[in-house]
């Protein structure tokens, strides 16, 4: 486990950051389906509606949230895997 | 299995055994159970699934193959620039693709059908717009790497023009790795089109349409479930199919999934 871990974490950690833009694609249905008050249905409400102010807010809102999920994954990067250093060329 | 979605689907006015926009039950107001006469049943319209169904193969093939066409022509375009060309154009165009990564795929589909009304036409084109990051960085990774090979750079030491150079040399070499992604993309485009529906976005009814299918079926869920059965299985075997088909194809040749 101690061998097998450490070297197989990385390759899942950058997919689990670039799934996250899928989840969000998916949240948008599920919440729509559940009717969960949530960001997936008010972006969804917020294109029946056209309000076009609601739909950029959203969209820039799932923007960042992704850009920080990927800011963690190469910042977790560096800690998991000692051979990473930040900053380098 | 895509062989047996894309015969029904060309040869759906024959298979189908109902009018699927018109009604032919007596069940207007509540849904018909799977009878006989029609075999998987109809919905509260009187429709019949079946042909519905049928029918709705061609609108989501259609829609799949097309909008995959779509972001292959840009993908491929943008690899192909990105990869041959290199330094500033590369940077540029892989910037931009980094910023199309970030923004979630239905959403911005949904922004872009919502902004342009729904019809074929635009739903082809917003799911082509939105799919087409994979396939220039895959592109992009081949045209790199096929630049720096002998052949490429021997052509262009004999003054080989770029648009040549490209047409010629690269292009043909990064065919296949793109029909295998191509295939592979077909489910992602036929997903798309199908949550696409479902939020009501999609080809605008009496159309029949898989998502819209399920959409429509959702408020009779309880008493009738077949409803939405039936368009779900659909999907789920057009998108198995060619996911099937495309690793198929990757496994037979030895290569690794890109």
């Amino acid at each position: 486990m101690k061998h097998a871990v450490p070297n197989a974490i990385l390759p899942l950690v950058t997919l689990a950051g670039l799934d996250l833009a899928g989840l969000l694609s998916g949240v948008v249905l599920t919440e729509t389906v559940f009717n969960w008050p949530g960001i997936g249905r008010l972006a969804f409400e917020a294109i029946f509606n056209l309000d076009i102010p609601l739909i950029m807010g959203t969209v820039l809102f799932s923007a960042f949230l992704i850009v920080v999920a990927n800011l963690i994954v190469d910042l977790l990067y560096a800690w998991l895997d000692p051979r990473i250093r930040l900053g380098d060329a | 299995m895509v062989l047996s979605v894309v015969l029904t689907a060309v040869f759906a006015p024959i298979v189908a055994p109902h009018d699927p926009t018109r009604a032919v039950a007596q069940t207007f107001g509540d849904p018909g159970f799977p009878s006989r006469a029609f075999p998987l049943g109809t919905d509260q319209l009187g429709r019949d699934v079946l042909s519905r169904i049928i029918f709705g193969a061609r609108i989501s093939l259609t829609v799949g193959i097309a909008a995959m066409a779509v972001t292959m022509t840009i993908g491929v375009a943008v690899g192909l620039a990105a990869g041959f060309f290199g330094g500033a154009v590369d940077f540029a165009l892989m910037r931009f693709t980094d910023v199309m990564l970030t923004l979630p795929a239905l959403l911005l589909a949904m922004a872009f059908v919502a902004v342009l009304r729904p019809s074929l036409w635009s739903i082809l084109l917003v799911i082509g717009l939105v799919s087409w990051t994979s396939i220039a960085r895959v592109v992009r990774a081949e045209a790199l790497s096929l630049t720096q090979r002998d052949f490429v750079i021997s052509a262009r030491s004999l003054g080989a023009s770029s648009i040549r150079l490209i047409g010629r040399h690269v292009l043909p070499n990064v065919m296949p790795i793109v029909v295998v992604m191509a295939v592979l993309g077909t489910s992602g485009t036929l997903l798309l089109d199908a949550g696409l529906s479902f939020l009501g976005l999609g080809v605008p009814p009496p159309t029949p349409s898989w998502g819209r299918m399920v959409e429509e079926a959702t408020t009779y869920f309880r008493t009738a479930p077949w409803l939405a059965i039936f368009p779900g299985l659909a999907i789920l075997y057009a998108v198995m199919g060619f996911n099937l088909l495309g690793y198929g194809y990757l496994r037979r040749r030895g290569r690794s999934s890109a």
